[in-house]
This record gives C-alpha cells, sequence and structure tokens, in this order.
C-alpha cells in the first residue's frame, strides 16, 4: 500500500498549518520548526543545541503545546536521578501493596531540559525509552504509548558541571540541530511585543496524538526508489571511509535517514523520496554520529565541513533503478 | 587580467612567432611556410583565449581538433584534390607528417618544397601559441610565455639551415621584443610603489634599455669571443638514410645498349630502341645517367661518399623541387625529358648542375639528388611515359693539356694498384700528371680496338673487373672492348698517373634529342685543380672504328693471379610496363575552352573561400551533432532514459549558453542555479517534474515522457528567445555541450 497524491496533499497542508501554529512562538524559523516536526512524526527524539536564550525550550513547549496530548518538562541537573525521570515504586502502608508512580517520561512529549547537567546514570535512564518506547521499573515493564518523543536540550559553551552524552545516547536521537538567533525582521517583531512573557502559551493544540501517530504510520508508506537508498547507503559508506572521520555513521543513522527523508517528502506534498531530500536531512540526521578525527578537529574542520564534502563528493542519483 | 593585457601578450607573441618563423626563410622555399606557421600562431592563441578557464585537457583536446580539422587546409591545400578537407587521407597524412616529418624535413636537401612539410610550421605555431598565450592567461610570472617563445625560436634554429640569411636583424629584432614583453609582464606583476610621472620615466628609460641593448648585439654580438664557429643544427647531425650502394653499377650492363650485344630476346637489345627523348637542351649537351666515382675491384659504381672532403656534399640527398648548387654558374637551360618505354631503372638522366625539376607522373617524394656528382636517383624506379621538367647550368668544361689537376686525392683505392706500372708505361714520363693522363688516352686510343663481343669476337666478354681489365691490357695481347672497358680502365689509369677520375654513364643529345641505345656512352671526367670535373670524351679514349683482329697473338700473361669474383648480375633497364595511356595523356593536354576564372580569384577562393567552407562545415557538423543528438535522447531508450535525456538536453542547451552547473547535484540543485540566468525560470518545475516522474513508484508512461519533452522544447524556446542573434548563433555552433560532462570539473 503506498501513499496516494490526495494522502501526500493532506499530510503536507497539515504539516504546513503545524509549522504555522508553532512558528507563532518561534519567529523566523521556519525550517528548524519543519525539523523538528520530522522528528515528531518519523517517531524520533530531537537534540537542540546552541547557546543560551536562543528559544530551544520555547520551541520544544511549542511543539508540546500544539499535540494535544500529554507533556512534561525535566530539568535535568546534577543531583537529578533516574527515578525522577522513570517514577518511583512506592509502599502504600493503607493498601498494604507497593504502588507504581510513574515519573515524567510517561507523556506523549517529554521536554528535557539541559540534559547535559544530570549524571551519566541519569542520561542513560532515557536510553530504554528513547529506543524501545518503554521503560523497566523495579524488574516491571511499562510501555510509553504513542506518540513518544523526547525533545532534549543542551548548551555547547559551558563545560563546567556538565557530562557530555555518550554515543550510545547521541545516537539514539534522530535529529540534531540548533535554532539560532533570529535575524533582524523576527528580532523586531519579538520587541514589538515584549509584552508577551512565555510565547510558547500562544501556541494551542489543533492535532491530536493519535493524528500523529496516523501521519507517521503514512509516512512509512511513502515510496524510495532503490537508486535513492542507495545513496543514503554510499552517504554513510563515505562517512566511514572519510579521513577526517574517525567514527562514522551508524547504521541507525542510515535508517534515520530514510525515515526523515519520508516524512520530508510528504510535508512537501510528494509520495516519493527525491535525493535532494535526502541532502536535506543529512546534516541534522548525521552531524551528532560522526565523530571526527582529534588531528582534523585541532586543525578546525567541523562535522558540517565533513558533511558538505560527503554531499559534494557523492555524485546524487540521476537515473531510477529500473 | 584585463582585455587590453591580454590583447597586449597576444599581439607580442604572435610578433614574436612570426619573427621566429622567418627564420624558416632559407629552410623553405617561398613563404607558405609562414602562412601555415603564422596560421598555427594564430589559431593556438585562439584555442588559448576561448580555453581560458579551462581544464588542460580541454585545450589539448582543442589542439588536436584545429590540427585535424584545419590542417589540411593550411598545411595540405596543394597536395590533392580534397586535402584540404578532413578526409582520412588527409588526417593520415596529418598524422604522418606529425611524425615522420620532422626527420623527412632535416634529410632534404634545404629549400624545401611546402607540400606536406608545411605540417611542421603549422604544429609549432599551434603548440607555441596555445602554450604561449594559456601561460600568458593564467601565470602571473613574466618569464614562462616569454621562455616558449624563445623555445619556438631555438625549434626553428635547430630544425633550419646551418647558414641562414638575416639572423643578425631577426635575432635582434627578436630580443628587443622579447625583452619589452618581459618589462611589460614584470611590471604587472609587481605593485609599484608609484605611479605617474616616475612610471611613465621608468618604462621610457626601460624602452630606451631595450632598444640600446638590441642594437648593442645587432653590431656587437657577431664580434664577441667565444662564439660558436658553426651553427648548431640539427640537419647536421643528422645521417641521411639512403643508400646508393645498393643498386647494381649500370656501367655494368653497358653492353645491353650496344649493337653486338647478344642476347635471344630481342626486347632486351637496345641498340636502335628509343630509351628517353630530350627536349629543350641544346644540341651537343651531355645528358648523365650515372656518375660512378668509386671502383671496388670488381664494378666501377656510384658511392654514397667517395671521400672527397672539398666541394659540394658527395650524398644523394632529398630535394624539393628547387636546389640551391653550387656548380650552377654556366648557362640555364630549360628541358624536359620523357622516358621511353625501353628505358626504365632508378638512374634518373640529367644535364648538368640541376637547379629545379618537377616531376609529371613518378613519386617525386622519393627522388633524390647529389651535389658532387650531378646526378639523380629515383628509388620508385622511372617507368615508360614519365616525364620531368628541370632547369640547369650546362658547362661542358673540356681536358685541355695544360689544365691542373685536383691535388686533393684520388676517389680510388689501392684496388687498382696493380695498373700502376702499365699506366706509367702507357703515359710515357710526361711533365705532368695531366699530360700523362692524356698520353693514356692516346695511347688507348690509337692501340685499341673496338668491339662488342660480337660473333667471332665472343672472347672478349662484359665487365670491367680486376680480372677482365687485366686480360684487356695483358702484354702481347690486343686491347679490344666497348665504352665500358675503355672507360673503365681510362679512369683507373687516370688515377694512377695523378688525376682523380670518375666514369659517366650517358649520352649526348642529338638534333632530333631522341637517346636510343646506340647514342649511349660511357666517358670519364677529370677533376681540375679547381674541384671541377672537366669531361675526358670517349673518342678521347676509344677508336670505334677498329676492329680486333682475329689472328691475333694470345697474352703473354697475366697481370694478376688474384682471383677475382664475376661482375655483379646487372639487371638490364625495365622495358615492362603498361605503354602510356593516350587517351590519358590527351585528356590531362586538353584544356577547356569555356570560361575560366582569374587568377586572383581562384587565389583569393583557395586561401579564403576553402577556410570559410571548411568553418562552415564544422559548424554544421556541431549543429548536426546536436540535432542528432537530440533526437537520440528523445527517441532512443527506456522512457527512464528518455525522461533523463530530456533533462540532460536542457542542461546542454544552458551549457551552450554559458551557463554551467555543478557537476553531481540533484536536479532541483542544478534548476536552482539555472534559473538563476535568464529564460531560464521554469527550469526549478522542470526539475521537479523530471525527479517525481523518475522516481516515483510507477514507471514514466511514454505519454507522460513526451509531455516531458514539450515543456523541454518550451524552455529551450524561452531560453532562446531571452538572448540576442548573436548569442543565439554562438550557441548553437558551440561545442562545448559535446564534450562528455565527465570531462568537466562544472557543466
Amino acid at each position: 500500500m503506498t501513499v496516494t497524491q490526495e494522502q501526500a496533499r493532506w499530510f503536507h497542508d497539515t504539516f504546513e498549518k503545524l509549522a504555522d501554529n508553532v512558528e507563532k512562538a518561534v519567529l523566523g524559523k521556519r525550517n528548524v520548526i519543519r525539523l523538528v516536526l520530522t522528528a515528531l512524526l518519523s517517531e524520533g527524539h530531537l537534540l537542540l543545541e546552541d547557546y543560551p536564550g536562543t528559544g530551544k525550550t520555547q520551541l520544544a513547549r511549542a511543539l508540546a503545546n500544539t499535540v494535544q496530548g500529554s507533556h512534561a518538562r525535566i530539568q535535568f541537573t546534577p543531583d537529578l536521578l533516574p527515578s525522577d525521570v522513570t517514577g518511583v515504586t512506592v509502599y502504600d502502608q493503607g493498601k498494604g501493596t507497593f504502588e507504581f508512580h510513574p515519573g515524567p517520561i510517561f507523556h506523549s512529549i517529554v521536554l528535557a531540559d539541559e540534559i547535559n547537567r544530570a549524571s551519566p546514570k541519569t542520561q542513560s535512564a532515557l536510553l530504554e525509552v528513547m529506543e524501545e518506547g518503554r521503560v523497566t521499573v523495579d524488574g516491571a515493564t511499562r510501555e510509553v504509548g504513542r506518540p513518544f518523543m523526547v525533545i532534549a536540550t543542551q548548551n555547547p559553551i559551558e563545560q563546567a558541571g556538565t557530562y557530555r552524552l555518550p554515543e550510545a545516547q547521541l545516537d539514539r536521537f534522530l535529529l540534531k540541530t540548533s535554532v539560532g538567533y533570529p535575524d533582524q525582521n523576527a528580532t523586531v517583531e519579538l520587541l514589538m511585543n515584549s509584552s508577551v512573557r512565555d510565547r510558547a502559551t500562544l501556541v494551542t493544540p489543533i492535532i491530536t496524538a493519535p493524528t500523529v501517530t496516523q501521519m507517521a504510520e503514512m509516512a512509512d508508506q511513502v515510496y524510495i526508489d532503490p537508486a535513492i537508498v542507495a545513496y543514503v547507503s554510499a552517504l554513510v559508506d563515505h562517512s566511514r571511509r572519510h579521513k577526517h572521520v574517525r567514527l562514522g555513521a551508524s547504521m541507525r543513522g542510515c535508517l534515520a535517514l530514510v525515515r526523515t527523508a519520508k516524512v520530508w517528502a510528504l510535508a512537501e506534498g510528494r509520495s516519493q523520496v527525491l535525493p535532494d531530500d535526502v541532502k536535506a536531512l543529512a546534516e541534522p540526521v548525521l552531524c551528532h554520529r560522526l565523530i571526527l578525527d582529534p588531528e582534523a578537529m585541532f586543525n578546525g574542520v567541523t562535522v558540517e565541513d565533513v558533511i558538505g564534502d560527503l554531499l559534494t563528493s557523492v555524485p546524487a542519483p540521476q537515473e531510477r533503478v529500473s | 587580467m584585463t582585455k587590453q593585457q591580454a590583447a597586449v601578450d597576444g599581439t607580442l607573441l604572435f610578433l614574436l612567432g612570426t619573427i621566429a618563423f622567418l627564420g624558416f626563410d632559407d629552410t623553405y622555399a617561398g613563404w607558405t611556410y609562414l602562412i601555415a606557421g603564422v596560421a598555427g600562431l594564430l589559431l593556438g592563441i585562439l584555442i588559448a583565449f576561448v580555453g581560458r578557464g579551462q581544464p588542460v585537457v580541454v585545450l589539448a583536446v582543442g589542439l588536436l581538433a584545429a590540427f585535424f580539422v584545419l590542417g589540411g587546409a593550411v598545411a595540405l591545400h596543394g597536395i590533392g584534390d580534397l586535402s584540404f578537407l578532413p578526409v582520412p587521407d588527409t588526417v593520415g597524412t596529418l598524422a604522418d607528417n606529425s611524425v615522420h616529418g620532422w626527420k623527412r624535413l632535416l634529410t632534404t636537401l634545404p629549400p624545401v618544397d611546402g607540400g606536406a612539410l608545411l605540417t611542421i610550421p603549422y604544429i609549432l605555431g599551434l603548440l607555441a601559441g596555445c602554450l604561449g598565450f594559456a601561460m600568458a592567461l593564467r601565470m602571473k610570472a613574466a618569464l614562462p610565455p616569454v621562455l616558449v617563445a624563445f623555445a619556438l625560436l631555438a625549434g626553428v634554429i635547430l630544425l633550419g639551415v646551418q647558414d641562414p640569411s638575416k639572423t643578425a636583424l631577426l635575432g635582434a629584432l627578436f630580443g628587443a621584443l622579447a625583452i619589452t614583453w618581459l618589462c611589460i609582464r614584470g611590471m604587472r606583476a609587481r605593485t609599484l610603489a608609484s605611479t605617474g610621472g616616475r612610471r611613465l620615466s621608468r618604462t621610457a628609460i626601460g624602452a630606451a634599455l631595450c632598444l640600446g641593448a638590441a642594437g648593442l648585439a645587432f653590431l656587437g654580438g657577431p664580434l664577441l669571443p667565444g662564439l660558436a664557429p658553426e651553427r648548431t643544427v640539427l640537419r647536421g647531425e643528422i645521417e641521411p638514410p639512403f643508400n646508393v650502394g645498393q643498386y647494381p653499377s649500370p656501367l655494368a650492363g653497358f653492353r645491353v645498349y650496344t649493337k653486338g650485344y647478344q642476347t635471344p630476346e630481342d626486347d632486351r637489345r637496345l641498340y636502335e630502341k628509343d630509351l628517353f627523348t630530350v627536349s629543350g637542351l641544346p644540341e651537343g649537351t651531355r645528358v648523365r645517367v650515372a656518375a660512378m666515382d668509386s671502383y671496388d675491384g670488381t664494378v666501377w659504381r656510384a658511392a654514397n661518399d667517395s671521400g672527397v672532403t672539398e666541394g659540394p656534399e658527395d650524398t644523394f640527398r632529398k630535394v624539393s623541387s628547387t636546389l640551391r648548387n653550387p656548380l650552377a654558374d654556366g648557362k640555364q637551360v630549360k628541358g624536359t625529358i620523357t622516358i621511353g618505354e625501353d628505358f626504365g631503372g632508378v638512374w634518373v638522366p640529367l644535364p648538368t648542375a640541376l637547379t629545379h625539376i618537377s616531376f609529371d607522373g613518378p613519386d617525386a617524394d622519393s627522388f633524390r639528388y647529389n651535389l658532387a656528382t650531378s646526378t639523380g636517383v629515383l628509388p620508385s624506379s622511372l617507368k615508360p611515359g614519365d616525364s620531368y621538367s628541370f632547369t640547369a647550368s650546362v658547362d661542358d668544361a673540356k681536358v685541355g693539356e695544360k689544365s691542373e689537376p685536383w691535388s686533393g686525392g684520388s676517389p680510388i683505392g689501392d684496388e687498382a694498384a696493380q695498373f700502376q706500372a702499365l699506366a706509367a708505361e702507357y703515359a710515357g714520363g710526361g711533365d705532368s700528371p695531366m699530360t700523362n693522363a692524356l698520353a693514356v688516352a692516346e695511347k688507348l686510343k690509337s692501340e685499341g680496338t673496338y668491339t662488342d663481343g660480337e660473333p667471332p669476337n665472343q672472347q672478349y666478354p662484359a665487365g670491367h673487373s680486376l680480372r677482365r681489365l687485366a686480360d684487356f691490357t695483358a702484354k702481347g695481347g690486343q686491347l679490344a672492348g666497348n665504352d665500358e672497358q675503355y672507360a673503365a680502365l681510362m679512369a683507373i689509369l687516370a688515377n694512377q698517373v695523378g688525376v682523380p677520375a670518375r666514369v659517366v654513364l650517358g649520352a649526348v643529345v642529338g638534333s632530333d634529342g631522341v637517346i636510343q641505345g646506340k647514342d649511349m656512352h660511357a666517358w670519364v671526367e677529370l677533376r681540375m685543380s679547381d674541384g671541377s670535373w672537366a669531361t675526358l670524351d670517349w673518342s678521347e679514349f676509344m677508336n670505334t672504328e677498329k676492329p680486333p683482329q682475329q689472328n691475333a697473338p694470345q697474352p703473354e700473361e697475366l697481370v694478376t693471379g688474384k682471383v677475382v669474383p664475376p661482375p655483379a648480375p646487372v639487371r638490364p633497364p625495365a622495358t615492362s610496363g603498361d605503354p602510356l595511356d593516350e587517351s590519358v595523356n590527351q585528356k590531362a593536354n586538353s584544356r577547356p575552352d569555356g570560361f575560366t576564372l582569374p587568377g586572383w580569384l581562384v587565389a583569393v577562393l583557395k586561401y579564403v573561400g576553402v577556410p570559410i567552407l571548411l568553418v562552415a562545415a564544422v559548424c554544421g557538423a556541431i549543429i548536426g551533432a546536436k540535432l542528432w543528438r537530440r533526437h537520440r535522447r528523445r527517441t532512443r531508450g527506456t522512457p527512464v532514459a528518455r525522461l533523463s535525456g530530456g533533462w540532460r538536453e536542457t542542461l546542454d542547451n544552458a551549457r551552450d549558453y554559458g551557463v554551467g552547473v555543478p557537476v553531481g547535484a540533484t536536479r532541483r540543485e542544478q534548476a536552482s542555479v539555472l534559473s538563476a540566468a535568464p529564460g531560464l525560470d521554469a527550469a526549478p518545475g522542470l526539475a521537479l517534474l523530471t525527479d517525481t516522474t523518475m522516481f516515483g513508484e510507477e514507471h514514466p508512461a511514454d505519454a507522460e515522457v513526451e509531455a516531458f519533452w514539450e515543456q523541454v522544447g518550451s524552455l529551450r524556446t524561452s531560453l532562446s528567445d531571452s538572448r540576442t542573434r548573436w548569442q543565439r548563433i554562438r550557441a548553437a555552433i558551440n561545442p562545448l555541450s559535446l564534450v562528455p560532462a565527465r570531462v568537466w570539473r562544472k557543466r
């Protein structure tokens, strides 16, 4: 079963409405919003990394607000315990039984603010739930339900008192992006409406959680030609053999690129993936999965440079596989 | 680099190249070499200009294309009906001359006719023009392009002659221009601290210094110590590969011309058969078939080098139609020789001191001439009906008693030393070598008898080996033989008495100009003190009227006991071959009676019309190739291939208009680049249509592909409409899009 053109058009319209809605909170960041929505509709998790005051939290909260479902915010601190995230089993003296008190992770959209401030032990509490959508506490496994999305933020500047996310944890984020400072027009508009203390409150829910799940399932049906799959494979393969890369993209990264490309294609109203979709998503999907050679880093080479080089050196497919 | 700077560089390179090519003035006959060289230079500069910013491989492709497509018109237009077109023969000739032409040029006696050897200046011009101008455009350093001009000059010098004219003038001009160019480029390369008057004064001082240096070099250069006494040229280092010794001595086969020649085959008896016909030469002129200046004990034969160290070069060299002959100081005559049905072989009958020759029939390319012996050979052999015209300086100097002989040595070695005593006996103790030589001649004439070996004189065989000559002169016997023995012995004895001598086979032109076998004779030439050769006619040493006596006493002893091998087998002159086709001859000689174009118009059409036609043909070929490519992309292959072809067609159309896109990009990325150019606004839509159809789940249908091609056509029309007429023409004939995309870094 494939996606029809009418379904693609509906998906596109819905996607644009969601983007418009979120944009009420984050002005002038249409492409970032589209990436965030792509992560949501791919049923993946998003890592927002940027300087303080760029609107990371606003964006995450706006996204949570636009979906009519439960959402929670966890402020990660060094003394945060895993049980503070996943929940805890408490003995009820009245009933004489142990009762599970679910943590904030049991919401559809979870905002993990400043995730790198928590200890690795607490960060690792997210591993299972982010990959498998369930939590195991005291030997009991509990599903978190669908949709489920973790939006984590972190600050790249402050190093003191932070714990760098382990590679396994990073690999579980579908996309990583940054918001960036608003442009001149957006800045002026924000200042003109400075009376609005919390712009995320301007975002009202316009889509239900089941609809999000339905859209994600629709995206799975988007056709992707083997030529484009081969292109994705070639990109990832080249990332592993690049002279400046110590660790290339994983198979999870490969899958992420295909899944997000499908959503991106539908968001543009197409029922088939094009090489442009892959190119558009290569950087946010792969940038946190590559580890550069220390010498290259010392010489000022960035992950973005390497991905740009990959996209230039691997020719995009021009013809389908007959 | 600005356009003005490029124009200055191009002009100076062109001037330097032209001056360098003038160094070929003594190497080539006429001025066609200059046209070929300058045309190559201009084309090279043009290729470098058009290909600026492109990879070097593009320049190489352009050079190859210019060489093979226009090479026929520039260098070969005069040597065949279709040689000005890049037909297979022309391309083959160009390729052959690009490899072997250098050797041919160096082994041909200058001045060289144009012909296929014009390929050499054309190649030099192309390479120097393209390389020099490309360096000028691409490099900031002042020196590299000037070095290319110097390399061209060095090439011309190496391929030229040892004693060229106007060297000082051309060298001074070249040096002055080269220094000027160097200064101009040097000024560009560095940022001057000041401008205005100071810069002007610097320029003026620099120019004055250049002119002063050039003048000083012109006047004082030849006087500088340490200069090499001789110019170093490749021509002097190359050994001519031709060996005349491979051909049998024509003197050994002399008997076929005689009346008494004994053979059962009538057609080999040439006594009364027409060998060749001479026209234009005065009666009594000697026509030489071969001059034999070496004796090896068996035969007199023509040698590659008889050991004579002074005078004209004694080797058979390739020559062009015009020769610079140092012996040509006598009366200039023009004549024509037509070969008869019973003459052939490699030896070309000619008078002395040839200065010009043109062949009508035989392959003139193989003709070789020996300036020292004034004889020519045609390795491809003369055939009945062959004809050639010539200009020569005929000066038949006769030997006199007071003539002083050459004292620089004998052309023969010790092979005939056994005749020393006989020579002294015949000479009778004269007071000078020349007197002795004439006494020998007189002795031979007075005591000798003449026979061709006809019955009853079969005991007097042919040949002039040591044994035969020993028999000929044995004591108690009688001298009996014909031209072969008498001339051979006379030349040997003359050398023994101190007068260098050689044997010449030929004939004296009669009143009707027809040379028959009976007109063929062998005479002797004696070398005079001034290095010239004087004729000792056969009548001076041979009495043809006196037959041998039949009851003559037997010879007492042989002069030598040495066993001498028989004469080398001699192939008689060829008599086979097709008779002259009269119809063809008449056809060739006939002239149209109708309207003929004026000469100037023919020249203009030849030198202007042909290149224009060629350029038009090239343009037509490019346009045709593009139309064929478009048709093929639209109609051949699967729908997917046709769909992809439609987009490639769009890219190629844009490329023809100078709009390139990055290689390896997606179609939409390419389209976003295209859409910035006028007339290509619809490119993104077309790219999206291509991609969605291409990468959709369903294979594209034929109707979809056809509709897509309609959009390709609309975009092409839109692009064309947005440009001027001149831009459209340039795009139509722009060949860059025909080069495979992988060659380009950017399409």
